[in-house]
């Protein structure tokens, strides 16, 4: 992503700021405990589709939101992040299944995994930049791919089904059931959601910034910053296998496909519709890409068609995305 | 980085409102409304033709009973499973919570079943599958959730390898795309053909739907000496491995002996005079000399002008099972739909094929399987002819729990 | 050993057809930096237009004459009158285009699935080329060696015009320095939208040659555009003779991978590719020194 297209260069280098109209904090803060106790409200009002949706908006949420890590705040774009959200969900497919490990241990060592392979992974990525680093990310998710497909030991191309979803019965409640695991999925999705609040607000989310902006310069300060894009890259990866478990939870099954590169471009997709380095952007790319994929498949048959050609006119005419536009569109309001 | 508020509160905000109002709205218990029956099926893709030759099937079997039991019609609701197993998860999604129907039917690869098994079984949906032939789907993935009124892996193919044995073949080399279908049915055929005194000596497993170019895997197979290439292939993977298998001068040399699906009538056009002299197993063709299978044939060519082809047989067999169900439950779905699935299981009916009957664990038996060859009829128009036929087989043990 | 020659010559066979498909996508990137995701979607018309042509004349050859045509056109409209003005007005930048094009190589399989149902398709091999040719003590289809032949001469064809011509002068001049190249006098945005028709018809024409042993169908361009990325950063973008070799290898490894190691088939080509960008970011034959 260049820089130019991503900075708006007026506003957004403050960070910290909970509103970019100072006089509306209370305003703000008041629509979101709003759209929040919408959201923690939805299971009563909403039918079990449109629950069944919200899930799945809130994990491809998650996943994009690792990916806007990547290439939102650090300003590098990934075609392999594909790989974390399937390493996600056949480490804890192979940690339950074949390990006999307990769920909450499989899901912390799997991510602990996951870092770990990242920064290797991402150690020899981040030294490229630019359409290379795309293609290299590229080539290790498909190698991925291609090593799970050939894999007996996980079921190759079948995939392991059977994912353990986490066991409440002491809370008395059971999250096979759609309400309760909305309830799950939705403080996992806050959490991470947090999290990466956390770490764009801190000085390394600062540094990450930066290094999107202008690389030099911030070489020429003196920071390392083949370790802040080797952190940054593997953050993200963690955040997506979080992502790979949570899918893997919701249809208790995972297969290489969650690894294609099909998967990592939807993921880009997403962060490219609900706006770039804004931090709800994936969530709200997400939400689109979901509604819209889904009505698209009610009303016609040839979906492929109709959103290849809404991917276009997205990356061709909404720069920054939805909230992107929406925010000049308002800014030239007032 | 400005954490803005406003706008992305608005959007999520009606995201949510639009979302739950339309979703949202409560649909009233209808007495005696239709019974909706879910298809998902592969429209598009590797297997499509099978797709369409299974939905027409499934619709003569219906038309049998005016499309109605007990005077509720039948609504088939289709969804497209691209093959993919994520995919046909949220189909199976939509269909049971936005569309409500009463179970799921259909579904042509053994790897989307798979996955809708634990589906079916945590949600308490009936899945009756109509092909996926993969022998852990009834084994492993049992389920009282789950039927199969197609066959297993086992049930067609192990026999099949004891008949080539018993027919002289001494080696064969199999030959299948990677994934559970594959492996079940070539695993078969092998057991069958190693007790039966045969040998296998190569096997060569391609990448399922990702491989575009079988000339490197023909090229090893016609180096390993065998008598016969053993192959299950189906839709466009089985037209080129055939043409090719041709264009490497093997068809004398090595002739590629299969299942009905290698040399399936919609490949016929593609093909062309590869077909004759070809042998295959099938479990039905459109001369099959039964009462079931003349009636069925002959409904079949009065509505699409055009012989069935097995896939139009299975969704026969699919449906008709599916009718004899609900015309024993009188057209009521009861609460408990694993009723529905227990019914289904003490069916016995004459079917084109043979007898149909389940076993304990859901899965429908073969009761013969026959060997054709495709010959150049009056017309010369490819036709199959009936040579031989042997018993089909068991299934295989797996299922852990008891229902 | 005749295994050996005969797994040879389908890695070379499988090697030119990539090529075919290689060589336009790094004219492209070399030329105007752009990452034609739907490089793809080129393949898959032109099959299918050499398909309509085929069944209209009966002729396979015609089929192979005038299919690529409608990619070309396709191409350079596609550039032309869409991607240079996106790129001028400053709105996109290069890796918006390559998304735009990632799009575009679905909606073209859409379309494809659209008027063309998922059936596949397949153009008859001409008489001339059935059969198997015999010759040290193999026999081998005939039209495959066909397409090998296609491949070298398109190879060499290509070779003589960018290093023996002026066009060709002009688009070395064109990578090197574009500034300067317009100072010239020469419409830029022409000879790109040109380069882009004429990648885009290689494609096209790689997807009429690969019809008679591959069959037609809708997702056909799909798969093959990974393979071919991975051929293009190999060889060194922008890189005419590197994509060459590294077609080579890529086709070799894939196929003997299948054959003799058919654990290691998926994962082979990937790790090559890797390897490579660890040793020699910038491709195996790529100038140094080239950033994105």
């Amino acid at each position: 992503m260049s820089a130019e297209s991503l900075c708006r260069k007026d506003r957004e280098f403050q960070p910290l700021k909970l509103s970019t109209f100072p006089d509306s904090r209370r305003a703000s803060a008041a629509r979101f405990v709003l759209t929040g106790a919408v959201i923690c409200a939805l299971p009563s009002f909403a039918s079990g589709y449109a629950m069944t949706l919200a899930v799945e908006v809130m994990i491809a949420g998650v996943f994009a939101s690792g990916i806007n890590l990547l290439i939102g705040y650090t300003g590098l774009v990934s075609l392999g992040q594909a790989m974390f959200l399937g390493l996600g969900g056949y480490g804890i497919a192979v940690g339950t299944a074949l390990l006999g490990w307990p769920l909450w241990v499989s899901a912390a060592i799997t991510l602990v995994v996951v870092a770990m392979i990242a920064a290797a992974i991402g150690a020899i990525c981040t030294r490229t930049r630019g359409v290379e680093f795309l293609l290299i990310t590229l080539a290790f998710s498909q190698m991925f791919y291609g090593a799970a497909i050939k894999l007996r030991w996980t079921n190759g191309s079948d995939g392991m089904s059977g994912i353990p979803r986490p066991d409440l019965s002491q809370l008395g409640l059971s999250a096979h059931g759609p309400v309760v695991f909305y309830y799950y999925i939705l403080t996992v999705s806050a959490l991470a959601l947090l999290l990466l609040w956390r770490i764009v607000n801190s000085p390394f989310g600062s540094v990450l910034i930066g290094i999107r902006e202008n690389e030099r310069r911030v070489m020429s300060m003196g920071y390392a910053v083949a370790h802040y894009k080797i952190g940054a890259f593997a953050l993200s990866a963690v955040i997506c296998a979080v992502a790979g478990i949570l899918q893997a939870q919701y249809t208790y099954f995972v297969n290489p496909d969650s690894m294609s590169w099909q998967v990592s471009g939807e993921g880009v997709l997403m962060v490219i519709i609900g706006g770039a380095n804004v931090i709800l952007g994936p969530f709200v790319g997400a939400a689109v890409f979901v509604v819209v994929k889904q009505a698209l498949s009610l009303i016609t048959d040839e979906y492929n068609l109709f959103f290849g050609i809404f991917f276009m006119l997205v990356v061709a005419f909404f720069r920054g995305g939805i909230l992107g536009t929406l925010r000049t569109l308002i800014g030239k309001w007032r | 980085m400005a954490f803005s508020f406003e706008k992305s509160t608005r959007t999520i905000l009606g995201a949510a409102a639009v979302l739950a109002a339309t979703v949202g709205i409560p649909s009233y218990a209808q007495d005696k409304g239709p019974i909706k029956i879910g298809l998902i099926l592969t429209y598009k893709g590797v297997y499509a033709p099978v797709s369409e030759g299974f939905d027409r099937g499934l619709q003569i079997a219906i038309a049998e009973y005016e499309g109605k039991i007990a005077g509720r019609a039948i609504e088939i609701i289709r969804a497209d499973d691209e093959l993919t197993p994520s995919v046909g998860v949220q189909k199976f999604n939509k269909l049971v919570q936005l569309d409500k129907v009463d179970f799921v039917t259909g579904i042509v690869g053994s790897n989307v079943a798979i996955a809708l098994s634990e589906l079916a079984d945590r949600g308490k949906v009936p899945v009756i599958f109509g092909f996926a032939f993969a022998d852990e789907i009834t084994g492993k993935f049992c389920s009282p959730y789950i039927a199969r009124s197609s066959f297993s892996a086992n049930g067609f193919q192990y026999n099949s390898g004891k008949y080539w044995a018993s027919k002289g073949i001494k080696t064969a080399v199999i030959m299948g795309p990677d994934y559970s279908a594959g492996h079940s049915f070539l695993g078969a055929f092998k057991r069958g053909f190693e007790e039966g005194g045969g040998k296998v000596v190569q096997e060569i497993w391609t990448p399922f739907q990702k491989t575009k170019d079988w000339g490197a895997a023909l090229t090893q197979a016609g180096n390993s000496g065998a008598q016969i290439i053993y192959a299950f292939y189906a839709g466009s993977e089985a037209v080129q491995v055939v043409k090719q298998h041709a264009d490497f001068g093997l068809k004398d040399k090595l002739p590629l002996i299969g299942d009905q699906w290698v040399y399936d009538e919609a490949l016929w056009p593609a093909l062309g005079d590869l077909v004759i002299g070809a042998k295959h197993i099938t479990v039905h063709f459109p001369d099959l000399e039964n009462e079931a299978s003349k009636k069925f044939v002959k409904a079949f060519r009065e509505k699409f002008k055009e012989d069935p082809d097995v896939n139009a047989a299975l969704g026969y067999d699919n449906g008709k099972a599916i009718m004899l169900t609900l015309e024993k439950l009188g057209g009521e779905i009861p609460e408990d739909r694993a009723k529905i699935i227990s019914t289904m299981r003490d069916l016995t009916f004459d079917a084109p094929r043979g007898k149909i009957r389940f076993n304990a664990q859901n899965s429908a038996l073969l009761e013969k399987v026959y060997l054709v060859e495709i010959v150049k009829d009056a017309d010369g128009k490819p036709r199959r002819k009936f040579v031989d036929e042997f018993a089909g087989a068991g299934d295989l043990s797996g299922c852990a729990k008891s229902f | 050993m005749q295994l050996f020659l005969l797994q040879f010559l389908n890695g070379f066979q499988l090697s030119m057809l990539v090529f075919l498909l290689a060589v336009g996508l790094t004219l492209i990137f070399g030329l105007m930096n752009i990452l034609n995701l739907a490089h793809g979607a080129f393949f898959t018309m032109g099959a299918y237009f050499g398909l309509i042509i085929a069944k209209a004349t009966g002729s396979f050859w015609a089929a192979l004459l005038i299919g690529p045509l409608l990619p070309f056109a396709a191409g350079f409209v596609l550039q032309f009158y869409v991607l240079q003005p996106l790129a001028e007005r400053g709105r996109s930048t290069h890796l918006d285009l390559a998304l735009l094009t990632f799009g575009l190589l679905f909606a073209t399989a859409g379309a494809v699935e659209y008027l063309y149902g998922s059936s596949f398709y397949s153009i008859a091999t001409p008489d001339l080329l059935k059969g198997r040719i015999a010759f040290l003590g193999i026999e081998y289809p005939t039209y495959r060696l066909f397409i090998i032949a296609a491949g070298i001469s398109v190879a060499a064809a290509l070779s003589l015009v960018i290093d023996r011509t002026l066009i060709g002068a002009t688009l070395r001049a064109g990578v090197d320095n574009r500034e300067m190249v317009t100072a010239l006098g020469i419409n830029i945005n022409v000879l790109f939208a040109l380069v882009f028709g004429f990648g885009s018809a290689l494609a096209g024409f790689a997807g009429v040659v690969a019809a008679p042993v591959m069959s037609i169908y809708s997702n056909m361009g799909i798969g093959i555009v990974v393979t071919t990325f991975v051929v293009v950063v190999v060889g060194g973008l922008g890189n005419l003779k590197g994509s060459f070799y590294a077609s080579l290898i890529v086709g070799m490894t894939d196929t003997f991978a299948q054959a003799f190691f058919p654990e290691a088939e998926l994962f082979a080509v990937y790790a090559l590719l890797i390897a490579v960008m660890i040793i020699r970011p910038q491709g195996l034959f790529g100038a140094v020194g080239r950033l994105a």
